[in-house]
């Protein structure tokens, strides 16, 4: 059988995703916009109780600044029809500028509003607001997850509202400056039990460092990289742009991994470990896996990045 | 009809909360002996969708439905009474204003 990404989407099929996290995503796309208003707030509370949103740099804000000191100069009724537009998905002028922003930035503009409404600047979810039963169903599903699952649901409801970005035509992506690598002085060497696969640790550490072009030399023309519960991302240029979009200062820490043979010479490999994000930096550690099919010349053909179900599954190195 | 404000003494709060979980367990019980019925049947791909979009329909329509407030409780009562879930004698215990409303909401 020929190796191909659907056929490399494959291996190590034992390995258990965290189905939890698109199952609740779909549930909360089911609720009313003021529903799912009201329970990211909530859910932003909850998880405000045992964790702490690092503050985005004056770098990303700047972005989402025009915005954000529009909304600040509305009423209360208005700024609530913002949040409610941009839940709704409609097509309004902020809905289309939203649309065209990366995650993170996505996220720094929801990060502003929430303190916002904190401090009575921005339309607060009124005082006594009950969730419906389903909503209150769905929180009671977030608070049974473990925190990295809980941070990718409440990332999955930032980054879906607004205008549908497919349907904006040609237009200027808006994301965050690309940082400089660090400095080789700073840069940390992952070591992984059971694997010296020189590839993947290049992989783990061009990444912790931030160094996108060299990290994408590891990659062939036309291999792929699979984030989280999404369709691959072919083509170097699509993979270095999600790289320069999404995954700036990330902190990888693999712990454990295991190598084998695959069809045609080339070798798949597991490794499983936790990552941080800037948001949330060591407080909270994603447990995952990552499944690489290395070609023979030991480049990157196909890399998928799986947020497991739970910790055990950080053990299971079976095929 | 203002219920908003209705009060519900103490006994009404323990037949409204023995009903509540009475119709609860029966849903809940013929809904996992439906999916397992159908389950067994499943032949190819669009019957296992079909269960799943069921399931899922299902899922919404019962966690949106069993919302113990007694705020909404006639409205919840009534639609379980309505939906077979329930019957008016298990909320007997329920002062005659509440029942009757339960029962002139069943007959929308």
């Amino acid at each position: 059988m020929p190796i191909t990404i659907d056929s490399a989407r494959g291996i190590f099929p034992k390995t258990l995703a965290a189905d939890a996290v698109p199952a609740l995503t779909a549930r909360f796309n089911q609720l009313s916009a003021e529903d799912q208003l009201a329970w990211t707030w909530f859910a932003f509370l909850e998880m405000g109780k045992t964790i702490t949103v690092a503050a985005p740099g004056a770098a990303n804000m700047q972005f989402a600044e025009g915005t954000l000191n529009q909304i600040k100069q509305m009423t209360f009724e208005q700024q609530t029809q913002v949040m409610c537009d941009l839940a709704n998905r409609a097509d309004t002028p902020i809905c289309r500028t939203y649309a065209t922003w990366s995650p993170n930035i996505k996220l720094a503009f929801w990060n502003q509003l929430g303190e916002w409404m904190q401090q009575g600047i921005v339309a607060p979810i009124p005082a006594g607001y009950q969730l419906s039963a389903n909503a209150n169903a769905v929180l009671e599903s977030l608070k049974e997850m473990d925190q990295g699952q809980q941070i990718t649901v409440l990332r999955n409801s930032v980054v879906d509202m607004g205008f549908d970005a497919s349907k904006l035509g040609s237009y200027t992506r808006i994301s965050e400056p690309v940082v400089a690598p660090k400095d080789k002085s700073q840069r940390i060497q992952v070591t992984i039990q059971g694997l010296d696969n020189p590839t993947v640790l290049s992989y783990m550490n061009n990444l912790n460092a931030n160094d996108f072009d060299e990290l994408i030399k590891l990659f062939v023309a036309d291999g792929a990289l699979q984030p989280p519960f999404q369709r691959p991302i072919v083509g170097k240029d699509a993979i270095l742009r999600f790289f320069r979009e999404e995954c700036q200062n990330l902190k990888l820490l693999p712990e454990r991994g295991v190598a084998e043979p695959a069809e045609d010479g080339y070798t798949q490999v597991k490794v499983t470990g936790k990552v941080q994000t800037p948001w949330f930096g060591a407080a909270v550690g994603m447990n995952i896996a990552w499944r690489f099919l290395i070609n023979p010349e030991g480049k990157i053909f196909f890399v998928a990045i799986d947020l497991l179900a739970s910790p055990k599954e950080l053990l299971n190195l079976v095929r | 009809m203002q219920v908003s404000d209705v009060e519900w003494s103490q006994a009404e709060k323990k037949v409204a909360q023995e009903a509540f979980k009475i119709a609860y367990d029966r849903e809940i019980n013929a809904l996992v002996k439906k999916v397992r019925e159908e389950a067994t049947v499943i032949a190819e791909l669009n019957d296992l969708w079909r269960l799943h979009d069921f399931l899922s329909a299902k899922r919404h329509d019962i966690e949106g439905k069993y919302d113990y407030r007694y705020s909404v409780l006639i409205f919840v009562f009534a639609k379980l009474v309505k939906e077979g879930w329930l019957y008016l004698h298990e909320l007997e215990g329920l002062e005659t204003d509440k029942l009757t409303k339960i029962k002139a909401l069943t007959r929308m």
